[in-house]
């Protein structure tokens, strides 16, 4: 009876969209195809300096010393920057000029709580507002359609119309990142711990047993998404969002697990949207960085600045953007940060009106308060 | 500190308003609570079990189908009904002790008469005396059709009975249940000739037909019943009729060994799983002197200072773990279905223990690692609100109970939802 629930449990992970109202025809052959944006909300902060690593940084070992080991594969991007390990599919997109990084960006951001730094980077302004987010507006204006993989309505489908569309999902991506929270949650009570650990046991065997229902994982799910994508040919958002982030101690295992599921995710994606790769745009963003320094327990606390990439088909990549501001004390924010050379939004902002091919009342619509950037992501009107 | 065991501990968990109520006085705030709870009976075994009999009537599939869904809806909506009375209730301590004396005396949703009537019992036989005597509920659950009918008593007749002397025989199986469960508990020093006696004496208590019911489904039916002289723990019981049956029941309840059975019971619901003997010893006396007179006990229970200790011993039940993460959320009036998903999957589905003694009622069953998950997994299929700010809601239910260690975690999580799932999974809101 218990394992047969149990297998209930985490068949619930199975995808679960209902079917909306959308036609499915897009028969005008003449028609631009739709520009289609991917965005990818690392929720927990991601740790930049564990992502892409400047190796020319003397100070790097002294400052994070446990964190440094097992780096030695790291891919070689440009100007001595390296890709973690796990990013072998990044990797090989930056490589076929389809995805560049950026470097020492935030939101604008300066608190260190997820919920406000997520706030912040889904509402798109410069100031919080819980009201509206950024692809709620971007909808709005385009009068597009768009899908969020998530259990809740994420702020950043939010508009003041509310003529966002949504469809959750039953997935649920984490629950491995939830049981280190829960191991560590428990820590102090015996009792706790051990039937915690005696039902990671049976999911564990479960999960062996049970292959096919166990693959709850982000790199699925980035499957699926594109799946849906496939089907759903009016969809121009789509927002997935990946947790197990937030890595204050036993940094090293859990960010190769979680790297490794972005990457495969993203080599999903490429893979299943075929052709419709050329459309798309692909942004993946973390609310903040975490500290330069190591902590007491191998891994990082809330920082400032953190990385992100732009990937697509179009996309003119392979560079790395960002000033690099260093990793001296007084180059650091607060003497602890990685601090800001750039605003991921104005990225984000960038990039989807070059993608897209906003014009600027569109854009400053979207983005009232993060202005373009002059680099070119994108080149005009080239469409497939 | 007593804000947060008066609100978790004695209610079903704080609403986020819940614990500034109850600081200035958290004993004086239980007490008050002590008082009666309403519950919409319109849907009364009567009525339901009309309906049941004018489904029966026409044997078309159409028909079948109808009663069956029937008999889906009414278990269905009378059981939610009740959970959501408790989600809302401004007296939770009533109604925990509802539910504990439901499970006390647990009846399981079977078969096409008791899957709708099963909720039936605890609102017309229990709710209404929950602050009156003991004895006078076990009258009211022992005559109900859905006792007499789970424990097989509307067809248990005398030997000596003119239904006996047909060949008719006697069914001790409530008997035994009163003795064992309801009153005296296994080792309360009776017998199998007393569950003869009992049975003997509560034979021919059975069930109207729905259509010549007047008031009640009871039927006393005097050609099953006994009618010989009974001897029950070495009391001699020769009155006529049912009058000998209720006087069985009357002195049973009114025995030490039931004061002792149902007070340490009592007490290890609402305290711990190990309670302190002298508190034990305290609400046994009070049951003792006051004649069982339950809201003397409960008196005695709330305001005594070994109820009130520090640590939080209990774990709760998923029935209360989802009340109390539904009361924090400020979440009313839940849909049918899905609270009915939520505790199946969690494994305490309303009125299905599957055996008279009802649930368990300790941490050693309920704290396993299916159920902690079940526990996760049942918190992530909830929506949020945005607007709620969960560190902030962790001190509003949780008090000055909330551990340091909890607290940065929880204000630590990487998101809301995390943030949600570490609250409600955290020890201190795991116990009570």
């Amino acid at each position: 009876m218990q394992r047969r629930s149990l297998l209930k449990l985490l068949a619930s992970g199975a995808l679960m969209l209902h079917s909306p109202t959308l036609f499915a025809s897009n028969k005008e052959k003449k028609q631009k195809p739709l520009k289609r944006v991917i965005w990818i909300l690392q929720r927990g902060a991601v740790d930049s300096l564990h992502t892409i690593i400047p190796t020319f940084e003397k100070k790097l070992t002294s400052l994070r010393p446990d964190l440094m080991t097992g780096l030695e594969n790291a891919f070689p991007l440009d100007k001595q920057y390296k890709l973690h390990p796990a990013l072998f599919n990044v990797h090989d997109l930056f490589m076929r000029k389809e995805l560049s990084c950026v470097v020492a960006t935030s939101t604008g951001y300066k608190g260190r709580s997820h919920f406000d730094g997520q706030d912040y980077l889904e509402s798109g302004f410069g100031t919080p507002n819980l009201q509206s987010g950024w692809i709620g507006r971007a909808m709005d204006i385009l009068g597009t359609e768009g899908i969020a993989i998530s259990k809740t309505t994420p702020l950043a489908f939010r508009s003041s119309s509310g003529g966002s569309n949504f469809y959750p999902s039953n997935l649920d991506t984490s629950i491995d990142s939830l049981t280190d929270d829960l191991i560590t949650l428990y820590q102090y009570d015996e009792k706790l711990t051990k039937t915690l650990n005696s039902g990671i046991k049976i999911k564990n065997a479960l999960m062996n047993d049970e292959k096919k229902r166990s693959q709850i994982s982000f790199s699925k799910l980035c499957g699926e998404c594109a799946a849906i994508m496939h089907s759903k040919p009016n969809v121009q958002f789509v927002m997935l969002e990946s947790g197990g982030w937030d890595t204050h101690k036993a940094q090293n295992a859990r960010l190769s697990r979680e790297l490794s599921q972005l990457d495969e995710g993203i080599a999903q994606l490429k893979r299943g949207l075929g052709k419709d790769w050329k459309n798309t745009l692909i942004l993946v963003t973390s609310e903040f960085g975490r500290t330069v320094r190591q902590n007491g327990t191998g891994g990082t606390d809330h920082g400032t600045a953190g990385s992100m990439f732009i990937a697509g088909g179009s996309h003119l990549g392979g560079l790395l953007h960002g000033t690099w501001p260093g990793l001296s004390n007084d180059a650091l924010f607060e003497t602890r940060d990685l601090a800001p050379t750039s605003n991921t939004l104005s990225w984000v902002s960038t990039a989807i009106k070059q993608h897209i091919g906003l014009n600027p009342n569109q854009i400053k619509a979207i983005f009232p308060d993060h202005p373009t950037y002059d680099y070119k992501l994108f080149k005009r009107g080239e469409f497939s | 500190m007593k804000n947060v065991i008066a609100a978790n501990r004695f209610g079903l968990g704080a609403h986020p308003n819940e614990l500034k109520n109850a600081s200035s006085d958290p004993v004086a705030y239980v007490m008050s609570q002590i008082a009666p709870i309403s519950l919409n009976t319109t849907d009364s075994s009567l009525s339901i079990a009309l309906t049941l009999q004018r489904l029966r009537k026409d044997s078309s599939e159409e028909s079948k189908n109808k009663a069956r869904k029937f008999r889906q809806a009414t278990y269905r909506q009378l059981s939610v009904g009740t959970l959501n009375s408790a989600i809302a209730s401004s007296q939770p301590f009533m109604w925990r002790m509802l539910d504990f004396f439901s499970n006390h005396f647990s009846v399981t949703a079977q078969g096409p008469y008791l899957i709708p009537l099963s909720p039936t019992l605890e609102r017309e036989a229990i709710a209404p005396n929950l602050l009156g005597k003991f004895s006078d509920m076990l009258l009211s659950v022992s005559r109900h059709p859905v006792m007499l009918s789970y424990l097989n008593n509307e067809k248990s007749f005398g030997k000596n009975s003119p239904l006996g002397k047909k060949g008719k025989g006697l069914n001790e199986n409530l008997a035994r249940e009163i003795l064992e469960l309801h009153t005296l508990g296994v080792n309360g020093g009776y017998t199998q000739s007393d569950v003869i006696a009992l049975a003997n004496g509560i034979s021919g208590w059975g069930i109207q037909a729905p259509e010549k019911a007047e008031e009640g489904l009871f039927y006393f039916r005097k050609a099953g019943h006994e009618p010989t002289a009974q001897t029950l723990l070495g009391h001699s019981f020769n009155q006529e009729d049912e009058e000998q049956g209720e006087a069985m029941l009357r002195y049973i309840a009114a025995l030490p060994a039931t004061a002792k059975f149902i007070s340490r019971k009592l007490v290890q619901h609402v305290v711990s799983d190990t309670p302190s003997p002298t508190l034990i010893k305290h609400v046994e006396k009070t049951w003792l002197d006051t004649d069982g007179d339950l809201k003397s006990v409960y008196h005695a229970l709330v305001t005594h200072p070994h109820a009130w200790f520090d640590k939080l011993e209990k774990f709760k039940t998923p029935r209360e773990f989802l009340i109390s993460t539904c009361r924090g959320l400020g979440l009313s009036l839940l849909k049918e279905g899905f609270a009915m998903r939520s505790l199946i999957e969690m494994g305490q589905a309303p009125f299905k223990a599957g055996s008279p003694a009802g649930y368990e009622d300790s941490e050693d069953f309920w704290n396993s690692g299916y159920g902690l998950f079940a526990r996760a997994n049942w918190l992530s299929s909830l929506r949020i609100s945005r607007e709620i700010e969960i560190p902030e809601l962790a001190g509003k239910l949780l008090g000055s109970m909330l551990s340091e260690h909890t607290r940065k975690l929880v204000s630590r999580a990487e998101s809301r939802e995390r943030a949600f799932a570490l609250l409600f999974m955290s020890p201190e809101f795991m116990r009570r």
